[in-house]
Formats: structure tokens, C-alpha cells, sequence
């Protein structure tokens, strides 16, 4: 690698974070080389310190953190040490930034060309009306729809996928030599994750811009980088080209990390067509006051079975739960218990039905009051469906406590904000649990974990299915987590079950055009996958996909 | 557009709602005041006849009911009924005419003009100060210009209104006799005139108010500066004043515009300290002496006006929230 | 500056003018010209030009003192001159009284002032339902003779030798006859000055009438604006940073600091305002004359002045005629502050260790209950115990003056004694706030009244003020000064009034810019 070739030049970098008025190290250390044009991917958990490296690449730290040692050096110029106005100067210009969430990075008080157009004026890059058309060249480029429009909406009027893709486009703007993309599809449904990744890929090639590239998917980090930096709680673990690392992980934690996607549970047998249904629902539609989100759904979930719900954010997964438990009661259809129409409202349902089915949600975090103690978050429902009190009541709980592999003697008394996140979700179960139910909704319960947590939380809810005999209805968007878990698959879009059936069957072919697309947009961890996966469906096709998003 | 203008109007409604029942409230407690008009009136000649002949000339002695609509309905119309100070008794004049009667709007009007022009003023200079510090003030955040802003604003709040008048008559009128310490304005005074007289206790008022918005500005600022499109926004290489005046500040204004509606409401309503120091002939003044007289009309006048002026205030910051918020202005 | 000599009360009162012209000192020559503007007290909402009504220093001001005239004055000096009475002459019984009015005196609606506006404006006071303060000096009247267009004979139920002094009362303006309503709606009188504006309890604008009968003597100013400043603070800083030449009622607080301005000046007259602690002689144990007479030397009158007036005023010996009173007696035997003799006084009644209730609120006068607690200090000496009962200030005159058996009073004095005996201390007056029934007083009262001979009343008000001061129920501490304030700008004749505050209301006549 020649001198003249290097962009970025990290060394021993040390970051601490404040906590308590405590300086605790974040960042132990980490150092590496990015050549102009090259794409880096920096992969690890949540917390391992992914996000605050790619910002201390560009000389920039939160609140409550700061560079304790070591050197960035970019083109020449030293980061760490550079005045402020030094570092304003290279920041939008030079050095640009994707973020995970485009929808809270973008400015709700202005309309996207505005927020795009700020740094190359603000930078004395180009005039107002010149980086005005560039940025609709690039919303061009990027296949925004209407891109002679888009950028005169506000961000909320525009999805989170195009606002993804207009980010960029922002990023883009003053066409800078090196991008930090922090998880910028994270949050997008594989569908419309591809499309963006799609887009990325194409722009940061046409115009050699070099990109560190921040992700805990495998999958997704596999098609985008040249290399990758693998780093766990703030130390580096290895680094290679993406093709090494891929198929030859020196450390044990790349490799863990790679293993990940092998749990899977054997398909069960095929259920017995004169076997009655524990949930039954029949020909629901529903709505959001006028507005239509179900339509016609009907499917059954049988004793000691998971159902996993997938679909794109929007498609009814949740509404058809919150029809299950009676939130939100259906305009017409009804859902069968054991074989009997339940009340629709929940207000209706005696206390044994709504026993029978319990939730479990996505934010572990926010389900659970802070104030209480697990003991007592637990104890509640004990309480409430059992009728439990006292020495039983507490038996009970730690009975449960065990069930979920979590010391009775150790978290009784502990307070939610005491707990990871893995273990808040096992309280959550815990809580489902306390009820005695036949079935349980679990919605999105691993989306928030980490990979290794998640699977943690998956064989748990595997070894209490085949303990217990519950049956679950598993929400998901992840098909990873359907491999994993599900007996049947429902696939839902735009309010309608569109395909289901055994697990086995869903994930050969034939399919249904849209679970197809579904399934074929789970990146795999083949670094060619997405070039193949564009050829064979063709550029134009990946385009139309977000029309028909509008 | 059609939502926002809903919402308006939902608003609106509930804005009446709450008069209507702020006039029960009013009524009901302007009727319990101990003593009445009558003996205020009197003073110390009250005899009991005296008493009742008043009495009975104002309706006194009808029920409370029956007084409460004949007032409500008067209100309705615009009729705010009679001052009893500035009535001639027909029976006082020796006389069985009732003309002489001035209405209680004549008499409320012009002060609640002048205590509207004192308000106009005073919110002239403070608004523009309490934001542009309070952005300062969020911009340079625990630096020297922060603390000092912090305690002056802090000790500003702190201080009684009428000290701070008398600290500034101290200075601005006694010392260097720059500024009348007398603001007693009136009908007909050349606009230049009555503003210059009314700068001293506008100024008096700026230093009261100025505090609080200018805190709630920079709180509601900084409550911003960890939002993800700030971090963007410092990112972009954007500098800290742009970063504040264009990203933070306008996804500030509702929490902003709340607090300066408080306190226009306040200006309103809660200056009677400053009115009587600087002799301002403003509405705070009326009532106070109206209520020493217990002249009911006049009170309930002033509370319902008072009354209105929170919930108008309350119902424009809403609205102006509404419409600085980017997603009710432009729906999907 | 506050003695005052008075000559006696003649039969006959001879022309103003003569007397206001003599009474010119040659050493200041007025001069006419600029605006005055005066910052005063006393001012309400409620305030009107109907002088029924006027109690307070702002109205009595305006409109005694500049819009409307009366038909008799006191003088500065303390002689009681004609204003709108040319002249007027007493029957031997004092009972029949024929004044001359002033010819060519207009109106400021143009109308001419005669006989009938006298009439008419007297009768005001007397009408059905009306309610005034001057009401006991005009229901004396039985009849009223219109003589010609300027002459007029009163007939009075009882001879009134004070008759033509009770005239100069400040409630007893002439209004035009057949307009009274319109002159109280827009302020229409005979005076010096004009109302251009009016906003009570805000503002009034007065303007010089361009032709008056006062011409040459007084009326100094071109145009007067009288701004209402209650707050004691804020009239002072408005006479400090020459926002008003003038104010009235000067703060104690803030009086060094205005002494020690060269651009100020402090004129305090003592008058015959008092403050009072009237027991009701008819409840016990204040029917027994020497628990009355414990509790005046139970009193500590100096400390009282010093500390509740702060030195602006003089003691009383429980005496309500004042300085500003003709026949006012200041050589009667002192009631000293004499815990023993107070104790004596109460072993003598039987009444040692006696508790009593004290009402009071600064309602009755400023510092009344400060003024309760110095007395309830000074009593414990004497080993009476006074419970200081503070009463809310919202209806003390209708709650606790007059019903409770003891309370803190104020009283803004009276141009006459006899006045101040009637209003006072008459058998079955409706103020009587003390009950105190004596026959020798009520008896000299009566004589006195129509005594036109000067020396014999003299001794005769001796008489009643020495037995008021010994037996009487009303311990009266002090007399209260007027203490006002103007800038050095302006300027006077060199003799205050000691009627009323400012220049006894006539300072906007009086008074000149030097």
C-alpha cells in the first residue's frame, strides 16, 4: 500500500465514556488503515464500541466521551488533536456520515433538499441551485421515486427506506473521499434493506468513495466491504479481506459469530387435520378507525406449535395480535378458542381466556416497570391469575425464575435497569409464563437482541414449547429467527396473509411471488450474493420494488 | 390543513367551555368577597339605610342565580353591565334617573387598552432578548456567558417586581434622568410620548419575564442537542450557531411558544405591583381598587377578561405549536 | 407656620376680596403661568364630582379646592372670608342668616351663579335618600327665602353662631340649579378652574378659566394636572424625579431622604386630625368613670407619637378639638402616662388586673395596630392587660367601630367645635361612637351653639374640653400633622392652611411657580 494511497490512518485508538463521573475505557485500542476508495466493514455486538470508532474516525465524540490516546490522521491531518474549525471544515465536506435511523438524523423542521444542500453551501462547495440539481441527480441515481419532487417533501412524508437512500444522497453531496455508514439498514425490512444496499454499493462505487461500513449482520457486511474489522467490547478481535474472513475466521469469537445461524429445531410432524386448533382465527378484518389494515386473515395455531407471522413492517402482523388478545376488535370474523368463539373485546373475555393467551413484547426495556422489583414484576401475575399469595406465591415465582435459567436468589429483589437486555426479554417470558397460558404471542422479541442473546432467547422458548406444550405465535420480520423456531409460516402483506403453511414447504420452492422476494432478500453470507441476486433480477426490478412502495 | 383546522377548532370550543366555567368560578367567588359594595362605599357613615337603598338599586338583593345569568347574558352580548363606583344613585342625585349609569365597559376598555400596550411593548423587548440569550445561552453552554446569564436571570426572578422598578427608577430616573419615572398615561398622548413613558415599567416587566423564557429557550434547546439530526447536523461540519438557529431552534418553538404565551398572560394579569408603582393606569389598578370597593361589575369584568386573555393566549400557543409542527403542516 | 390666630367670629363677614388682598404679604409677587402638576393620594375609581361624596384628598382637592367654590372660606391665615358670599349678617339669636352673594360670577357652562343654585345646591344634601356627610349642617336649615337674585335668608331651627363656617365645608359646593346633574357628570362649577378631563382615579386635567371673579388674587397656573398615585412610594419618587411639584401625605419613610434634596421642600401643619380609641361608655366596665380614667394614664401619648407618627404630630389630652379649631384649649391639665395613678384609679373601681379587648386594623387610621400594641405595653405597667383584637380592615366601619366596646378611630377633625361636639359626642348623634352622656356637656353644647358673644364661647368650649379630657370616653393619643411636600419651583404666600392637607385643599389657588 503506498503512502500516497492512504485516507485514514488509525492507531491505537483509546476512547473513554463517562459514567458516574467515572472515565471508563469504551475503546481499547483499535488501529487500522483505509486506502481511498476502500470499504471497510466494522462488525460486533451492540456496545462493542462500533459506532463510537466510526465517529472517532472522523474526529468527532458524543457527550460523555472522549480520545484518550492514540492517533486519526485522514489525508495528513490529525483528528484528534485538530481545532474545531479544522475539523467543521472536513466534516460534510471531506468526511460524511450515514446514520442508523434517517428518520431521526433527518431534521423534522426542514424539507430533505434543504437539509441536503446545507453542506455544500455551508462548505462554499457549490451554490444553492447548483447542489439543488446535483442532489436531484443523486436522488436520481440513488432510484429514489419522483426524484424531481422527493426533496421538497419533510422527512416524515417519505418512507424509511428513501430516506435511507436520500441520507446518502446527503452524505454524497459534496461527493466527500470517505463515508461512515453506521448501520444504515438496520432498521429497514429486508425488502427495502437490499434496495438501499443496492444503492449504497452502486454510489460509493461510482464515485471510489472509501467507507467504513457498520453492522452486526454478517450477511449484510459480507456484500458491502473489502474487508472487515471484527471488534468485541471495545477490543479489536481480527481483521482480514472479506473473502478470508468469511471463509477462514481465525478467532474463536468470528468464529461463534459465524455459528450463530445453525441453531434450527427439526421440523415437527405435519398436524393432524381433525386436531382442534388452540387459536383459530377466521376471516378477520379490522381497522384503524376508517382506515383498512386487515383483511380476510384466517389461520390456526395447534397445541405445542409455533406459527411464525412474517411480513414487512406494515403488512398486519402486529394488528392480527392485537386482534388475537382483543385490543383492537375486528370488524368481522371472530377467533376461536380451543374451538369456541371468544368474546372480541377483550373487556368481554372472562379471566381464564385471557389467561390462556399472553404477550410478550419487542422492548423488554419499556414493557416492565422500572420501580419494581422482578420479584414483584412477576409476582403480580402470579397473583392476579392464580390467585397465589405469600410463601406459594413466592415459590412460584422462583420456580418460574429457574424455568427462565435466571438465580431466584440473585434477581428476586433486582430492579429492571439492573438486567441486560437478553434478561429483561427472559422476564418477560417469566411474566407470559406466570399465567399458566396455553399460547403466547411473542412480537418481535428478539429484533432488539444481539445475535448470540437472541438465540439464547429462541432455544429458551424452544426447551419451555417442548416442557410446557405452549404454542406460539412468533411476529417476526427476520427469517433467520423463522428457520430457526417455526413449524408453520404465515406470510403477510399490505393486511392480507398472502401465503402458509409447514416450514419445510415455505422455504422451498415454488412460492408465492412476494414471499419469494421476501426470502431471496435475506442476504446470505456470500460476498457475491447481492451482485447475483441484482443480475438475476435486474436493476429495473429493484427500482419498481420502491415505486410500489409509494 | 383540514386537521389542523379541526383541532383549531376543537380548541376553540374547549377554550369557551373553559370560560363558561371560569364565570361560574368567578361569580361565585367575586359573590362570596366579605363585605360589600354598599359599606365599601359607605364607609364609615354605612347606616343600615344607606346600605339597603344602594343594595336595592343594584340588584343586590335578587338571588345569586338569578344575577349570574342576567350578568352572563349581558356578557354574552358584550354587556358587561354597570360599575357600581361610577354609578349616580338615582336616589343619591335626589333625582329618579338612572343615566348617569356608566357602563363597565367604558370603564374597563381604555385600561385594558393601556395595560395591552404595556404588555405589547414589554413583550417587544423581552421576547426578542429572552430567545436571542436564551440561544446564546444554549450555544455557550456552562461557559462564563452561560453562568452569568444563569445567575442574572436567576436573581431577576428571584427579586420582587417593585424592587426591581425601584432599582431601575434608581438608575434610570433618579441617577440619570433618562426615562420618566411616571407612566401615567393617558387618552390622546402623542404615541412617542406614552411609549417613552411606558418604558420604565416595560423595562421593569422585561427583567421579570426575560428569565423565565429565556430558560425555557435554552432548555428547550439543549433538550434537543442529543437529538440524532443534531449530531447529524454538527457532522455536516455545520457551525454551533447554524446548528442551533436552523436545526435546533425550530423543532424548539412549541415548548418556546408556550412559555412566552405564559407570560403575555402574565403581563396581562399579574402586573398590578409594577401599574402601582410606576402609576400605570392599567387594568391590574382597576381591579385592585375595585375589589377594596367591591364593585362587583368591574371585578367580574376584570377576572373574565383576565380569564379570557390565559385562554386565548393558552389557545394561540397551541395553535401557533400546531403549525410549527412540520407534520400537522404538511400531512402525508 | 401652625399657630394660627383667629380672630373671633364676627356677625357680619365683611368681603372676601378686602380680606384676601390684606392678607397678601408683599414680599413674594405672584406670578401667572405654567402647568402644575400635583401627584396625589386619595384617589379612587369610584370618585365623581358629586361633593356628597368626596372623603378623600384627591376629590376634595379638585374639586373644593379648583373646580367648584363654596360660599364661605377659611383663609389661610385661619379667617373665614366669603367666596361665592359677598357678605352675610346673623339675627341677634343667631337663627335667621342673610347673605349677599357675589354679582357676575358664571358658570363654566356660562351659566350665571344666583340665589337659586344655592338653594337648590344646599337642598342636594337633603333629599330623599341622599346621603351625605353634610347632612347635619343642612337639616338645620328650615327654610331657604330667595331675597332678590343675589341675596338669600336661611332660617335655622336653632340659633348657630358657626353657621356661616359650616358653610365653607368642602361637601357644600354650589352647583348650577336645574343642571346638577350634568355639572356632577362633567364637573361644571364656579371656580378657577375648568375640567378638560376626568379619569378617575387616574387623571384629571383642569384649565384656567380665562375671566374669574378671583382674578388678580389667586389662580396662579394655566392649566393643573392632578395624577392619582396611591402608593406612598411612588409619589414620592414622582416629586423626586420632578415627575409632580407637589404631592400630599409624604411617606415618613422616605421623608430624610426628601429633606436632604435641595429641589424639595416639607411643609407639615398640624390640624385637627386625630386618632382615637372610643369606648362605649354604656358597656362595662367602660361605664365606670374610673376605668376611663386608668386607662388614660395608662396611655403613653409621646411615645405614641414618636413612634406610630414618627414624630409628625402632637400629643392630645384626649381632646377632640384640635390646633386648626378656634377655641381650642391646649392649657387644660395634662393627662400624663402615670401607671400608679392608673392603678389607683382602677383599685378605686374595683377593677385591678383587668382584662379588656383592644379592637384594631389600620383600617381605623395607619399604624392603629401598632398604635394598640404600644398602648397594650404601656397599660401592662399599670397592670391592665389589653388584648390587641386585630380585625380585618374589609368592613371595620360597618363591623367593629360603633358595635365593638372598644376600637381604634380616625378623625379628620372639624372646622368647628361645635361641629365636632354634634358629629361626635351629641346625645343620640348616629356617629356618637362613644355614648358618653353628660349634662353639663350636652347642656353647654347647646349654649355655645348660639352664642355670638367670642369670649363666652371661649369659655364655655374650655369648659366641655376639660370634661371631655377628664371624664369623656374617648381616649384621644394624638393629633395627627398634615405633612405634604413640593418642589422648590414652587412657591406660596408664606401662610399655610391647617384646615386640610395642601394649603387646607387650596394649594392649586393659592400657589404660584416662582
Amino acid at each position: 500500500m503506498s503512502e500516497s494511497e492512504l485516507l485514514l490512518k488509525v492507531r491505537d485508538l483509546q476512547i473513554d465514556g463517562r459514567s458516574d463521573e467515572i472515565w471508563n475505557p469504551i475503546i481499547n485500542g483499535a488501529s487500522f488503515d483505509l486506502k481511498k476508495g476502500e470499504v471497510m466493514g466494522l462488525i460486533g455486538e451492540s456496545g462493542a464500541g462500533k459506532s463510537t470508532m466510526g465517529l472517532a474516525s472522523m474526529g468527532y465524540t458524543r457527550d460523555g466521551c472522549r480520545i484518550s490516546g492514540g492517533t486519526v490522521e485522514f489525508d495528513g491531518i490529525d483528528l484528534v488533536n485538530a481545532a474545531a474549525a479544522v475539523k467543521r471544515d472536513l466534516l460534510g465536506k471531506r468526511i460524511a456520515y450515514v446514520a442508523q435511523s434517517a428518520a431521526a438524523s433527518f431534521n423534522p423542521a426542514h424539507r430533505l433538499i434543504d437539509q441536503h444542500t446545507e453542506a455544500p453551501v455551508q462548505h462554499k462547495v457549490s451554490s444553492r441551485s447548483d447542489s439543488e440539481a446535483d442532489g436531484i441527480e443523486l436522488y436520481r441515481k440513488l432510484r429514489l421515486p419522483n426524484p424531481d419532487e422527493i426533496g421538497f417533501r419533510y422527512p416524515h412524508q417519505v418512507s424509511g427506506g428513501q430516506l435511507q437512500r436520500a441520507m446518502t444522497a446527503m452524505a454524497m453531496a459534496c461527493r466527500p473521499d470517505l463515508i461512515i455508514f453506521d448501520e444504515p439498514t438496520t432498521a429497514l425490512d429486508v425488502t427495502t434493506q437490499i434496495e438501499v444496499l443496492a444503492s449504497i454499493r452502486e454510489i460509493v462505487e461510482e464515485f471510489d468513495t472509501a467507507a467504513i461500513y457498520i453492522t452486526h449482520d454478517l450477511a449484510v457486511v459480507a456484500q458491502m466491504a473489502d474487508k472487515i474489522k471484527v471488534m468485541l467490547k471495545g477490543d479489536e478481535v481480527e481483521e482480514a479481506d472479506t473473502r478470508t474472513m468469511l471463509s477462514a475466521p481465525t478467532q474463536e469469537y468470528t468464529k461463534s459469530l459465524w455459528a450463530v445461524r445453525s441453531f434450527q429445531r427439526p421440523q415437527k410432524p405435519a398436524v393432524h387435520t381433525s386436531a382442534t386448533p388452540i387459536i383459530s382465527v377466521r376471516n378477520v378484518t379490522a381497522a384503524y378507525g376508517k382506515v383498512p389494515v386487515l383483511h380476510d386473515v384466517s389461520f390456526d395455531m395447534h397445541e405445542g406449535r409455533t406459527v411464525a407471522v412474517v411480513g414487512e413492517s406494515g403488512s398486519g402482523k402486529s394488528t392480527t395480535a392485537r386482534c388475537i388478545t382483543g385490543l383492537l376488535p375486528p370488524k368481522s370474523g371472530h377467533i376461536e378458542f380451543n374451538g369456541e368463539a371468544m368474546p372480541l373485546d377483550y373487556r368481554k373475555r372472562n379471566k381464564d381466556q385471557l389467561r390462556q393467551a399472553q404477550m410478550i413484547y419487542q422492548m423488554a426495556d419499556t414493557a416492565l416497570n422500572p420501580r419494581k422489583t422482578i420479584g414483584e414484576l412477576i409476582g403480580r401475575p402470579v397473583q392476579f391469575y392464580m390467585g397465589l399469595t405469600g410463601k406459594a406465591k413466592r415459590r412460584r415465582v422462583d420456580h418460574l425464575l429457574e424455568e427462565i435459567e435466571l438465580e431466584p436468589e440473585i434477581y428476586f429483589n433486582r430492579y429492571p435497569s439492573e438486567l441486560s437486555g437478553g434478561q429483561k426479554q427472559r422476564i418477560g417470558i417469566a411474566r407470559a409464563l406466570a399465567a399458566e397460558p396455553q399460547f403466547i404471542i411473542c412480537d418481535e422479541v428478539t429484533s432488539a437482541l444481539d445475535q448470540l442473546v437472541a438465540e439464547g432467547i429462541l432455544k429458551l422458548l424452544a426447551k419451555l414449547q417442548d416442557e410446557l406444550g405452549l404454542s406460539y405465535m412468533f411476529i417476526t420480520h427476520d427469517l433467520a429467527t423463522v428457520k430457526s423456531i417455526a413449524d408453520e409460516v404465515v406470510v403477510m402483506k399490505d393486511g392480507r396473509v398472502v401465503e402458509q403453511g409447514p416450514k419445510d414447504d415455505m422455504f422451498k420452492p415454488p412460492h408465492h411471488a412476494y414471499t419469494d422476494l421476501l426470502l431471496s432478500s435475506v442476504p446470505e453470507m456470500d460476498p457475491d450474493w447481492l451482485t447475483n441476486l441484482l443480475n438475476e433480477r435486474g436493476v429495473d426490478n429493484i427500482g419498481d420494488a420502491a415505486v410500489g412502495k409509494m | 390543513m383540514a386537521s389542523i383546522l379541526r383541532i383549531i377548532a376543537q380548541r376553540l370550543g374547549l377554550g369557551l367551555l373553559t370560560l363558561l366555567v371560569v364565570s361560574i368560578v368567578i361569580f361565585t367567588a367575586v359573590n362570596l368577597l366579605p363585605g360589600d359594595f354598599a359599606q365599601a362605599i359607605l364607609g364609615q357613615g354605612a347606616t343600615p339605610e344607606a346600605i339597603e337603598a344602594i343594595r336595592k338599586d343594584l340588584g343586590l338583593n335578587d338571588p345569586p342565580v338569578t344575577r349570574y345569568f342576567q350578568w352572563l347574558g349581558g356578557a354574552i352580548q358584550g354587556d358587561l353591565g354597570n360599575s357600581f363606583a361610577q354609578a349616580n344613585f338615582a336616589s343619591f342625585a335626589g333625582s329618579d334617573t338612572g343615566s348617569g349609569l356608566a357602563s363597565v365597559a367604558a370603564q374597563v376598555g381604555p385600561r385594558f387598552a393601556n395595560t395591552m400596550f404595556l404588555a405589547g411593548v414589554t413583550a417587544m423587548i423581552a421576547v426578542p432578548i429572552a430567545v436571542t440569550l436564551g440561544i446564546l445561552a444554549a450555544l455557550y453552554r456552562n461557559s462564563i456567558f452561560d453562568r452569568a446569564a444563569n445567575v442574572m436571570t436567576l436573581s431577576s426572578i428571584s427579586s420582587p417586581e417593585f424592587f426591581m422598578a425601584y432599582v431601575l427608577i434608581l438608575f434610570l430616573a433618579v441617577l440619570n434622568p433618562i426615562l420618566p419615572s411616571l407612566s401615567n398615561i393617558y387618552d390622546g398622548m402623542e404615541f412617542s410620548e406614552r411609549l417613552t413613558k411606558t418604558l420604565l415599567p416595560a423595562l421593569t416587566l422585561t427583567l421579570v419575564v426575560t428569565a423565565h423564557m429565556m430558560r425555557m429557550t435554552r432548555a428547550a434547546i439543549i433538550n434537543l442537542l442529543a437529538s440524532p439530526y443534531i449530531e447529524m447536523a454538527r457532522l455536516k461540519g455545520i457551525s454551533p450557531m447554524r446548528v442551533i438557529v436552523k436545526h435546533a431552534l425550530p423543532n424548539a418553538l412549541a415548548p418556546i411558544i408556550n412559555v412566552i404565551a405564559l407570560n403575555l398572560a402574565y403581563l396581562i394579569t399579574g402586573v398590578v405591583v409594577v401599574e402601582v408603582v410606576f402609576v400605570y393606569p392599567g387594568i391590574g389598578q382597576l381591579f385592585v381598587d375595585s375589589v377594596k370597593i367591591r364593585d362587583i361589575p368591574v371585578v367580574q369584568a376584570c377576572c373574565l377578561i383576565f380569564a379570557a386573555a390565559y385562554i386565548l393566549l393558552n389557545l394561540m400557543a397551541d395553535i401557533l405549536s400546531i403549525i410549527s409542527n412540520p407534520r400537522l403542516r404538511h400531512p402525508k | 407656620m401652625n399657630r394660627i390666630s383667629r380672630r373671633g367670629l364676627l356677625k357680619t363677614g365683611a368681603a372676601a376680596g378686602v380680606l384676601a388682598a390684606t392678607g397678601m404679604p408683599a414680599v413674594a409677587m405672584p406670578k401667572r403661568g405654567g402647568t402644575l402638576r400635583l401627584g396625589l393620594a386619595g384617589a379612587n375609581t369610584s370618585d365623581s364630582w358629586d361633593s356628597r361624596t368626596h372623603s378623600d384628598s384627591y376629590m376634595i382637592m379638585c374639586s373644593h379646592g379648583a373646580v367648584f367654590d363654596t360660599l364661605t372660606q377659611v383663609a389661610a391665615d385661619g379667617q373665614l372670608i366669603g367666596e361665592l358670599a359677598e357678605s352675610w349678617e346673623a339675627s341677634a339669636d343667631a337663627k335667621t342668616w342673610t347673605f349677599t352673594l357675589r354679582k357676575g360670577v358664571k358658570f363654566h357652562n356660562g351659566k350665571d351663579f344666583n340665589a337659586d343654585d344655592v338653594i337648590s345646591s344646599l337642598n342636594m344634601h337633603v333629599a330623599e335618600g341622599a346621603k351625605s356627610a353634610a347632612k347635619p349642617i343642612v337639616e338645620p336649615i328650615t327654610e331657604m327665602k330667595k331675597m332678590g337674585d343675589h341675596q338669600i335668608q336661611m332660617t335655622l331651627s336653632a340659633g348657630n353662631a358657626d353657621f356661616p363656617f359650616l358653610l365653607s365645608d368642602y361637601h357644600l359646593c354650589m352647583y348650577p340649579d336645574g343642571q346638577i346633574e350634568e355639572a356632577i357628570a362633567k364637573g361644571i362649577g364656579t371656580g378657577l378652574y375648568q375640567v378638560e378631563a376626568f379619569d378617575p382615579g387616574v387623571r384629571t386635567l383642569l384649565s384656567r378659566v380665562s375671566e374669574h371673579y378671583k382674578d388678580g388674587k389667586e389662580g396662579w397656573f394655566d392649566s393643573i394636572e392632578v395624577i392619582a398615585i396611591n402608593d406612598a412610594s411612588a409619589r414620592m419618587n414622582a416629586l423626586m424625579t420632578g415627575q409632580v411639584d407637589a404631592v400630599n401625605r409624604v411617606d415618613f419613610k422616605t421623608e430624610p431622604l426628601m429633606k436632604a434634596n435641595p429641589m424639595i421642600n416639607i411643609f407639615e401643619v398640624t390640624g385637627n386630625q386625630h386618632f382615637t380609641f372610643p369606648m362605649l361608655t354604656n358597656v362595662a366596665p367602660f361605664d365606670n368613670i374610673d376605668v376611663r380614667k386608668a386607662l388614660k394614664h395608662a396611655i403613653n401619648r409621646q411615645e405614641m407619637v414618636d413612634k406610630v407618627l414618627q414624630g409628625h404630630g402632637r400629643v392630645s389630652n384626649d381632646n377632640p378639638i384640635g390646633p386648626a379649631n378656634q377655641y381650642f384649649a391646649d392649657d387644660l391639665p395634662m393627662n400624663e402616662y402615670d401607671p400608679d395613678k392608673a392603678m389607683h384609679h382602677l383599685k378605686k373601681a374595683g377593677m385591678e388586673g383587668l382584662k379588656i379587648d383592644l379592637s384594631a386594623s389600620d383600617a381605623a387610621f395607619p399604624g392603629a395596630v401598632d398604635a394598640a400594641q404600644l398602648y397594650q405595653a404601656s397599660a401592662k405597667a399599670a397592670g391592665i392587660d389589653i388584648n390587641v383584637v386585630q380585625e380585618p380592615s374589609d368592613g371595620y366601619w360597618s363591623n367593629v367601630w360603633l358595635k365593638k366596646p372598644w376600637c381604634a378611630c380616625y378623625w379628620s377633625g372639624r372646622a368647628t367645635e361645635d361641629w365636632m361636639f354634634s358629629v361626635n359626642y351629641a346625645v343620640g348623634a348616629p356617629w356618637n361612637d362613644n355614648h358618653w352622656d353628660n349634662a353639663r356637656f350636652q347642656e353647654l353644647m347647646l349654649s355655645a351653639r348660639a352664642e355670638l358673644d367670642s369670649a363666652k364661647r371661649k369659655e364655655q368650649y374650655r369648659e366641655m374640653q376639660g370634661l371631655l379630657s377628664s371624664e369623656g370616653g374617648t381616649v384621644i393619643p394624638m393629633y395627627a400633622n398634615y405633612v405634604d411636600a413640593h418642589s422648590t419651583k414652587l412657591t406660596n404666600s408664606g401662610t399655610i392652611g391647617n384646615v386640610f392637607q395642601m394649603d387646607s385643599s387650596r394649594l392649586m389657588e393659592r400657589w404660584w411657580f416662582a
